[in-house]
């Protein structure tokens, strides 16, 4: 596996200034990285790869405002991929509005494996998005608090605070299912 | 299972199968266009725009200044008048000036007549050098004032304030006020003499005679509409005061009486007023001002003030115009600034409500 934890180099142009690199390095590069935290947020695999594959269909339209000098391709990438996740919650709840409207809510469906420990995967379908969500950047994609905090929008010390309550919830569950 | 082992487990979650690999290689490389605008940083913007606006609004005003500033020397005479309205008073003053009446006066006239006055040799050739002032009506009221800027020796100052104080009462007029000041060798006296209009003229040519004339202006006002118009009222509310006391003496009512009292009382006072008015226009009319001025040579050339040059008026000119850029700018931006940061509270307003939204979406989720 690639190690995420790799710093990225990027060929140098003229003037000192990192050039850009090409569309197709960058999705090779980075598919794993958003498809797992994709799969971590949305806890569905089937979905983690629509919603990974829309992101590099919309990185594709934007990559013209990529600059490599203001984020690294894989923050830019997370934040779109976020972007495309979050719009599909927004989707989601509304289809759910609309159904319970008319009929009587659905019993929760069986949860597809994410090919982790029984334990663990119900300890992670116990958390919310948002602490999914922390943990994937943090732990799955290993993070600084600077990049994660930056992608969700708040301070670093919110975002460490966050991820502190995730985990703490986390160990919570696992030891709820001991 | 313990958190540690929860995380190592995360860390090591499967990659992306590969029929998602397949999809996104299947992605075909971005359209590079042949020419796109730089994307310009916020910091690079300002480096470059500040030193382009202030260049800009430096080389504006230095084009202004040698446009507005640089021009040929403007002609201007010592006593403010200039050159073209002291040839329009030799041109109309062509005809005998003094003593001859005249069928129209202008309602409002002022010239400015200066400098230009032939330099005569002598102190016998001084005098009456031909500036001549504009006669006033014989037909029509009219406030008529005359500055007069007369250059004569040091030593024949005092003698001519004198001759001038004289020369007013000469002719039934009054000094209204006298200031002489005659140090060392240079030295100044300024009247202000009340002379009967019809006695202007003579006044004039006599004072200019002391010694030359270096300014001249005359202003005339007609008084005479105000004059008529005072008149006529004094005419109606003597009417009308006529035509109450004649209504009070008959039978009315106490009440009716009352109010007509009052409008007599009223009457009278509006007579008393504009009977006072009339007779303050009449004196206005009868007697001209004339200010004049005695000044010994050297006092002439220190009170003339400098013209400045073309370098010194092309500064003040860009000078001028670079106050008037900062203005506009303070007034752009007292305008725009509550605008623009209306707008910014919009933005992160609603930038934050979102944020909000997703964030209760995602834990509710």
């Amino acid at each position: 596996m690639e190690d995420v934890n790799a710093v990225e180099t990027l060929p140098v142009g003229r003037m000192g200034v990192a050039a850009k690199p090409s569309f197709a390095s960058v999705a090779e590069r980075h598919l794993d990285d958003v498809y797992r935290y994709l799969l971590v947020f949305t806890r569905d695999p089937a979905l983690a790869e629509d919603l990974a594959s829309e992101t590099f269909e919309r990185a594709l339209r934007a990559w013209r405002r990529f600059d490599p000098r203001r984020a690294s391709a894989r923050t830019w990438l997370c934040a779109l991929a976020r972007n495309v996740a979050l719009d599909w919650f927004r989707a989601e709840r509304r289809r759910r509005r609309r159904e319970e409207a008319v009929a009587e809510p659905e019993s929760a469906l069986d949860l597809p494996e994410l090919g982790l420990s029984p334990e663990l995967e119900t300890a992670l379908s116990n958390l919310s998005a948002a602490d999914r969500e922390v943990i994937a950047l943090r732990v799955v994609l290993d993070l600084d608090a600077e990049q994660a905090a930056r992608l969700l929008g708040v301070s670093v010390t919110a975002c460490t605070t966050r991820l502190n309550r995730a985990l703490k919830r986390l160990e919570e569950r696992l030891n709820d299912d001991d | 299972m313990t958190t540690e082992q929860a995380l190592v487990e995360l860390r090591s979650l499967s990659r992306a199968p590969d029929s998602l690999h397949e999809r996104v290689r299947a992605l075909p490389e971005p359209r590079v266009r042949a020419w796109t605008l730089p994307r310009l940083q916020m910091r690079r913007l300002v480096l470059v725009a500040t030193p382009a606006v202030l260049a800009v609004a430096f080389g504006a005003a230095a084009l202004n200044g040698v446009v507005a500033g640089g021009g040929g020397d403007r002609s201007t005479s010592p006593g403010g008048g200039s050159t073209a309205v002291f040839e329009r008073l030799q041109r109309e003053n062509a005809t005998p000036i003094w003593g001859t009446s005249t069928n129209r006066t202008p309602a409002l006239s002022e010239y400015d007549a200066a400098a230009p006055v032939p330099k005569a040799s002598g102190h016998g050739a001084r005098r009456a050098v031909g500036v001549a002032a504009l006669p006033p009506s014989t037909t029509r009221l009219n406030r008529y004032e005359a500055w007069l800027r007369i250059e004569v020796d040091h030593d024949q100052i005092s003698n001519a304030a004198t001759r001038a104080m004289e020369i007013a009462r000469s002719y039934g007029g009054y000094v209204a006020s006298v200031d002489m000041n005659t140090p060392t060798s240079r030295g100044r006296a300024s009247l202000v003499l009340k002379v009967p209009v019809a006695k202007v003229g003579d006044a004039t040519r006599k004072l200019n005679a002391f010694g030359e004339v270096k300014a001249q202006r005359v202003r005339i006002e007609d008084l005479q509409r105000q004059a008529n118009a005072q008149e006529k009222a004094i005419i109606g509310l003597t009417a009308r005061i006529e035509s109450l006391e004649t209504a009070l003496t008959g039978s009315i009512s106490d009440a009716e009486r009352a109010r007509l009292r009052f409008q007599l009382e009223r009457a009278k006072q509006q007579l008393v007023a504009i009977t006072r008015g009339h007779q303050q226009t009449l004196r206005e009319g009868r007697l001209a001002t004339i200010s004049v001025t005695y000044f010994a040579p050297g006092t002439a050339a220190a009170a003339k003030p400098d013209k400045p040059g073309r370098l010194e008026r092309t500064v003040r000119e860009a000078g001028d115009f670079l106050v008037r850029e900062i203005s506009w700018l303070l007034y752009a931006l007292i305008v725009a600034a509550p605008i623009a940061l209306l707008a910014l509270a919009v933005v992160l307003g609603a930038r934050a409500a979102r944020r909000s939204s997703d964030r209760r979406l995602l834990e509710g989720t």
